[in-house]
């Protein structure tokens, strides 16, 4: 029964591990595969369907590239409904681009970016609770809005070519922001031996550790007491060997909370940029602000989903896990490895991607 | 802006390609088909030569450029080259390219190709024209000014090649008064598109 148990965790925590491996990694085993490999955008012309559209890249095969292209196909269907509002009367432009502003922002956010996928990362990663998790989708996705609305306004105010000033800014606060990503990756792997050392087999690393040394756990109990939670990680000074749930739980602090949000949602949804400077040019610059928001409504339901996905896939693999008390420990390196891998791969592409190209999200 | 990090390998380039072609006639003295060069300007050539240069010898050899190329022809079939010959006005469709290769000399990159048409067309009962131009203004391509168009093999005697001046600026004036009359439905006559109406066509004229 117990092995089977074991088993079963192991191929659940393989599967979960393969879903994690950043795509990247899988894309380089298939271009090795066809040696004379070309960069598309060496390319004089992109390839064509029959009908005349531009063959979409493959995303296994270019995942920058087709994260752009997938932009960039939102990008279109957007402006050129805005436009064609022009014609409308004011208050059915607003409601309009509001409605639109909504779907988009579900659907876009489904697609690569908006921290999705480093909320459900750092979520495994930290098992923190879900509604965490939600609540830290929600304050990216208002971030994000705000960063957005906060840019715009200052550059309508101070910079009268707004339409070319736009994508230069948000061109590098989209790099700075995948940059701060793959940062938060590295931390967080960094968290991850840091925190194997403690836990790993505990009873054995406790005597081993500490034989002389006997009495630090009261004063560590204290200590963290005094400072609350914020402080278990970067403490890192030998007083680890509080109870596991506490350490988890000192993982959650609001200050942690903003950080992690503030990186997702500095680079402000160009979506987001977009439809305030369209709403500016119809003159509805508070429907593009209301607009803006309602979008932000929409990507961080689409998160919250995601990440909600990702915690009871893992939940029922920890469930299976739990009967052997070691196995936890080492499952949570795991995840918290590979999560701060993901996460990190993921900053690193996206970072990466947003350096060769001018606009790449718009 | 300067902080912008975007840097000067853009992923979508404008692209400005100077070209010659020539017109490749059989024994018979019939045309069966068009040879083009394009030679790309320099910051096409950098983005495309970069990690080339396999085996690190300083030389991008045909054989190191063929990969870019076979990708470059692969997708280009999807636009027929760009080329588009006209015997008495209908368009004569063309194959795949018989011959072609890209070579890299006095820090030019140059691609050159010669597509067959499907059918052979005789210049002296019918009158023969093509363009080469990108119907979405993507890339530039503008005629050398020196010898722009040639001959392959046997041209009829009483025949000469001719390539049209570009459009002037009187031209595109007139042309832009007459689409201001036209409905936005409008399309140039003989399945012609927008691109093509801009494009210089070079002739084969013979005397009959």
């Amino acid at each position: 029964m117990k092995l089977i148990g074991r088993l079963l965790s192991f191929i659940l925590l393989l599967f979960f591990a393969v879903l994690s491996v950043p795509t990247p990694l899988l894309a380089q085993e298939q271009i090795e595969q066809t040696p004379p490999k070309i960069d598309q955008r060496k390319l004089l012309v992109q390839p064509r369907n029959a009908n005349g559209a531009l063959k979409s890249p493959s995303f296994w095969r270019e995942p920058v590239l087709w994260i752009m292209d997938k932009q960039r196909s939102f990008y279109g269907a957007m402006s050129l409904s805005i436009r064609q509002m022009k014609s409308q009367s004011p208050f059915a432009a607003a409601l309009t681009l509001m409605l639109l502003s909504f779907g988009y922002g579900v659907f876009h956010a489904a697609g690569p970016g908006h921290g999705k996928a480093v909320i459900s990362a750092w979520l495994l990663a930290t098992e923190n609770e879900l509604r965490r998790g939600i609540l830290i989708a929600f304050m990216s996705a208002v971030v994000q809005a705000l960063t957005a609305i906060a840019i715009v306004s200052a550059l309508l105010l101070f910079v009268t070519a707004v339409g070319t000033t736009a994508r230069d800014v948000a061109g590098f606060l989209e790099s700075a922001s995948y940059a701060l990503i793959a940062l938060m990756g590295a931390y967080l792997i960094w968290t991850a031996f840091q925190l194997h050392q403690h836990t790993g087999g505990e009873a054995r690393a406790h005597e081993n550790h500490h034989d002389g040394n006997h009495h630090h756990d009261h004063h560590a109990y204290d200590h963290h007491h005094a400072h609350g939670y914020g402080h278990a990680a970067e403490c890192g000074c030998g007083h680890a060997h509080v109870p596991e749930a506490r350490q988890v739980k000192s993982e959650w602090s609001l200050a942690k909370a903003f950080s992690l949000a503030f990186a997702v949602g500095i680079r402000p949804c160009s979506g987001a940029l977009l439809v305030l400077i369209f709403a500016n040019t119809l003159g509805l610059y508070w429907a593009g602000v209301i607009s803006t928001f309602v979008m932000a409504l929409g990507t961080a339901i689409t998160v919250s989903v995601i990440a909600a996905i990702a915690v009871y896939a893992k939940k029922l693999a920890i469930n299976l896990a739990r009967r052997d008390e070691t196995w936890l420990g080492g499952a949570a390196f795991a995840l918290r490895l590979g999560g701060g891998l993901a996460i990190v791969a993921l900053g690193g592409v996206l970072f990466w991607g947003s350096l060769f190209s001018t606009n790449t999200m718009m | 802006m300067a902080w912008s990090l975007a840097g000067p390998a853009d992923a979508h380039p404008h692209m400005w390609v100077t070209m010659r072609s020539d017109v490749v006639f059989n024994d018979r003295a019939e045309i069966t088909g068009i040879a083009i060069e394009w030679t790309f300007d320099d910051g096409y050539t950098e983005v495309a030569l970069d990690g080339l240069d396999t085996n690190g010898d300083g030389v991008y050899s045909q054989s190191e450029l063929d990969p870019l190329t076979q990708a470059n022809l692969k997708s280009l079939k999807d636009y027929n080259y760009f080329v588009v010959p006209r015997a008495d006005g209908k368009v004569v469709s063309i194959s795949d390219p018989i011959e072609y290769g890209q070579i890299y000399s006095n820090g030019k990159l140059a691609l050159h190709l010669s597509v067959p048409l499907a059918s052979p067309v005789n210049p002296r009962t019918s009158q023969f024209l093509y363009k080469i131009y990108d119907p979405e203004f993507y890339i530039a391509m503008d005629y050398v000014q020196e010898n722009p168009v040639g001959v392959i093999g046997n041209m009829p005697q009483g025949c000469h090649l001719e390539v049209k001046p570009v459009v002037s600026d009187q031209q595109l004036d007139q042309t832009r008064e007459m689409l201001s009359t036209k409905g936005t439905d409008w399309k140039p006559p003989e399945d012609e598109d927008f691109g093509g109406m801009f494009a210089q066509p070079a002739l084969v004229l013979c005397s009959r």
